[in-house]
């Protein structure tokens, strides 16, 4: 019998799935706490900005988590393994989104989205740098894109963007110095570090 | 975080590079302007606030009702195999073993007192009244006595009575009640007071229940 209860907060994120695994409800709180909000936005970005969408994104990741927490292999870091699951979803999310695309009347979703985008960015920002930079961030491709998000917002290391996106290291390496020359390029009107 | 090419060039100056880290960056950034460029980039980037996300609370109650309905809360093994055999719930209420003990139990509480009571062996107690024995023998009717021859009775008192002033060789009347010391006899020549229970001289005793 456990005599001194786990301190929850200063768990890994691997320690913390193998607790729910075993059902222990407060190490499922803790790792909602962690990466709900995260993925949330990892979502948004990745889904046109589209809220309600993401928020069943991570109800679903989430899902999956408890019903089949065995698919997690503790070997793995956990933060990679969580974001490559979020990255597999989309990209299937992508798929539908082409098929119906391609099925219905012709019209380009993203299109629409990006327009509310801008309103959405345009609201929250009063940036005339960060309006600037989030234009030139989704003016990339989305891969580099991706990959740049992923290193900056998200916080993972190349390694770990090699390993959610399932490419190599070096393709990483060149698409996010791809995507820090464009964004130098775009934004060389502005001095970053002075506008921070 | 293990520190990559990002974590570099945000640290270090162009110049404060090793020859590794020159060699391994030559690839996506030749020059110094070029390297101090995407410095300003990843610098500011960093330096920017993100906009954070919190999702719904709608979600959080979905999937805490999830997490109960996949993880019920079970009792311990050890609690719910000592349930399963005294309260097996494949048995009816009477043929179960929590059920036929609890019985017993109460027909063995109920049942004690008469077994533990020595009703038939048991001899009565009854508050018995003991009439005094007269002192002289009961004479029958028939009976003539004869003369009895008397006997030198030893006085009962003896004939030099003993009194507390005799057993003590110093006269009572000597003795004065000393107002300081109102228990025992107060002896003025030897400054002292005497005294002494009367259960510690039969005498004295005996005298008193004459008296009385």
């Amino acid at each position: 019998m456990r005599l001194v209860k786990p301190q929850y907060k200063e768990m890994t994120d691997e320690s913390l799935m193998i607790a729910i695994s075993k059902g222990d409800k407060r190490a499922f709180n803790q790792i909602y706490e962690r990466y709900s909000g995260p993925l949330l936005g990892y979502f948004m970005r990745l889904l046109w900005r589209d809220r309600e969408k993401a928020e069943d994104f991570v109800h679903d990741i989430f899902a999956k988590i408890i019903r089949k927490p065995e698919l997690f292999d503790p070997t793995r870091k956990f933060k990679t393994w969580i974001y490559s699951v979020a990255n597999n979803m989309c990209k299937n999310e992508y798929k539908k989104q082409e098929v119906r695309k391609n099925t219905t009347n012709g019209l380009d979703h993203t299109c629409a989205v990006k327009d509310h985008n801008a309103n959405v960015l345009s609201e929250v920002s009063d940036n005339q740098f960060r309006e600037e930079f989030t234009k030139s961030l989704e003016d990339l491709d989305e891969k580099h894109s991706e990959v740049f998000q992923l290193r900056h917002i998200d916080g993972l290391s190349i390694k770990e963007i090699a390993e959610v996106t399932g490419i190599s290291d070096g393709t990483v390496k060149s698409r996010l110095f791809y995507a820090t020359k464009y964004l130098a390029a775009s934004l060389e009107d502005f001095n970053p570090v002075m506008n921070r | 975080m293990e520190k990559d090419l990002v974590d570099i060039i945000m640290e270090k100056r162009y110049i404060e590079l090793s020859a590794n880290e020159k060699a391994e960056l030559n690839e996506y950034c030749g020059s110094e302007s070029e390297y101090n460029q995407m410095r300003d980039v990843f610098q500011g980037v960093e330096g920017m606030k993100f906009e954070t996300f919190t999702p719904k609370k709608e979600t959080k109650e979905s999937l805490d009702s999830l997490f109960d309905s996949s993880f019920p809360k079970v009792a311990p093994i050890w609690y719910m195999s000592v349930l399963a055999t005294i309260v097996p719930k494949e048995k009816v209420v009477y043929r179960q073993p929590l059920v036929q003990i609890a019985a017993i139990g109460l027909l063995i509480f109920l049942a004690y007192p008469f077994f533990n009571s020595d009703v038939a062996g048991e001899v009565p107690q009854f508050a018995e009244v003991q009439s005094p024995q007269p002192s002289t023998p009961k004479v029958k009717n028939n009976f003539v006595p004869e003369p009895v021859q008397p006997k030198e009775v030893k006085d009962v008192v003896q004939s030099e009575p003993i009194l507390v002033a005799a057993v003590d060789p110093k006269p009572v009347f000597q003795a004065a009640v000393n107002p300081e010391h109102s228990d025992g006899i107060w002896d003025p020549s030897t400054e002292m007071a005497f005294s002494q229970p009367a259960s510690e001289s039969p005498e004295m005793l005996d005298l008193l229940t004459a008296t009385f």
